[in-house]
């Protein structure tokens, strides 16, 4: 699956989470399964479901931990990739210019 | 029982009595069973569905039907030993109930240190009921629960949690009975009337995960945050209905209210028995207790993703 730098995100409707501290439980009610995303996780998801973009998800995090911009993009990717993938977020449609 | 769950004042230990269904006792036949608890060679425990009804059976004790908390009947099998019934009815079938009406009931055991409940969490044999009836010889400790820990949100004002003064006895099995000087029992579990039962609810002060390390070891104490916390609640959550969406993030707003405000701990100790190590344990419990920070004002956590 590719995902654009562009693309934005929208919880599912199945999906209820909760921040713990730094971290967030993320409960799939249609499957009755708790996933959990770690500091770094729990940043993305609070930016992701605030409707940033990847890029703009990619831009705040190489701020805050002053690294290598690269290596944050294709750990985003990844993660978003894993939470579109397990049907927790879904991509928003792109508007048409 | 009322319709409406009464204040959580943990009143005398008074239990909301569920009442006796007509014999012969429904078929279970129909029942679309959700969770099932396997013990060597059998279900011992089962929960499911019919129609309008959330059903659970405890394999030779009995089953309950219910329809909500104030709509529920229970069918006990004749010739049930009324010591194990009377505890089973103002136990788990209470927590169950509690449940359907979104309370939360954990399986543990409390106790009353220095004016605040600490609750002790763990797997089946981990020593729940023994750390807490050791505690209650030991420091002179007040019981509040042994086996369902009754958890409801403070009177709007004072914040935090209140643990429902729930149980009287102490519940062993026969070596931690001997070696707390309780002497042989005639039953796999005996009630034990516990030197100072707690009267009235009293705040939770802490959650205490148990487990056992090496022989010989020195108890440690090591606080958990996060979804550690989180993991060790839920597997304690005492839940009736595992199908329903809105259930199933009501409890998870239930468990993350209590990790944001209540301190989760794991307590790892020698499995030993001798006083030594129980007063080991007891020590460094007593410790803890009393270096809890005291009048905190919890506050909740809003929720996000599903409702940005």
């Amino acid at each position: 699956m590719t995902i654009s730098t562009d693309a934005r995100f929208e919880v599912a409707p199945s999906v209820h989470a909760r921040p713990l501290h730094d971290e967030v439980v993320v409960l799939d009610m249609a499957g009755g399964e708790f996933f959990s995303l770690d500091e770094v996780g729990a940043r993305v998801w609070e930016r992701i479901v605030a409707g940033a973009s990847i890029a703009e998800v990619v831009a705040a995090l190489t701020a805050d931990y002053d690294a290598d911009a690269e290596r944050i993009e294709r750990d985003v990717l990844a993660l978003v990739g894993e939470l579109v993938t397990r049907r927790l977020v879904t991509a928003k449609p792109v508007a048409p210019r | 029982m009322p319709a409406t769950p009464p204040p959580p004042t943990g009143e005398a230990l008074a239990r909301d009595r569920v009442p006796d269904g007509a014999q012969p006792a429904p078929s279970l036949a129909d029942v679309r069973w959700v969770r099932e608890a396997i013990e060597p060679g059998r279900i011992s425990y089962r929960v499911g569905r019919k129609d309008a009804y959330y059903v659970a059976e405890w394999d030779g004790i009995g089953a309950l039907w219910a329809r909500s908390p104030s709509s529920a009947e229970l069918f006990p099998v004749a010739g049930l030993d009324p010591v194990y019934e009377d505890k089973w009815r103002r136990g788990l079938v209470h927590a169950l109930v509690r449940h359907l009406g979104g309370r939360t009931t954990l399986h543990g055991s409390a106790v009353v240190i220095a004016g605040r409940a600490i609750v002790f969490l763990g797997e089946s044999g981990t020593g729940k009921s023994t750390c807490a009836a050791d505690l209650c010889g030991r420091l002179g400790a007040e019981l509040l629960a042994d086996d369902t820990v009754e958890i409801d949100a403070a009177p709007p004002g004072a914040g935090g949690f209140l643990v429902a003064a729930s149980e009287a006895s102490h519940w062993l099995l026969r070596d931690s009975a001997e070696a707390l000087g309780h002497g042989p029992q005639e039953r796999w579990k005996q009630p034990v009337e516990a030197a100072r039962p707690a009267r009235a609810a009293v705040p939770l002060g802490a959650i205490v995960a148990l487990s056992f390390g090496p022989d010989g070891s020195a108890p440690a104490i090591s606080a958990l945050r996060g979804l550690e916390a989180f993991t060790v609640i839920n597997q304690s959550y005492v839940r009736f209905v595992f199908d329903e969406p809105d259930v199933a993030a009501r409890d998870l707003d239930a468990i993350a209210d209590l990790v944001a405000t209540v301190p989760i701990v794991t307590l790892a100790r020698a499995p030993s028995l001798t006083s030594a190590a129980l007063a080991r344990t007891a020590d460094a419990l007593s410790q803890f207790v009393h270096n809890l920070p005291r009048g905190a004002t919890p506050r909740r956590q809003p929720p996000t993703g599903a409702t940005p």
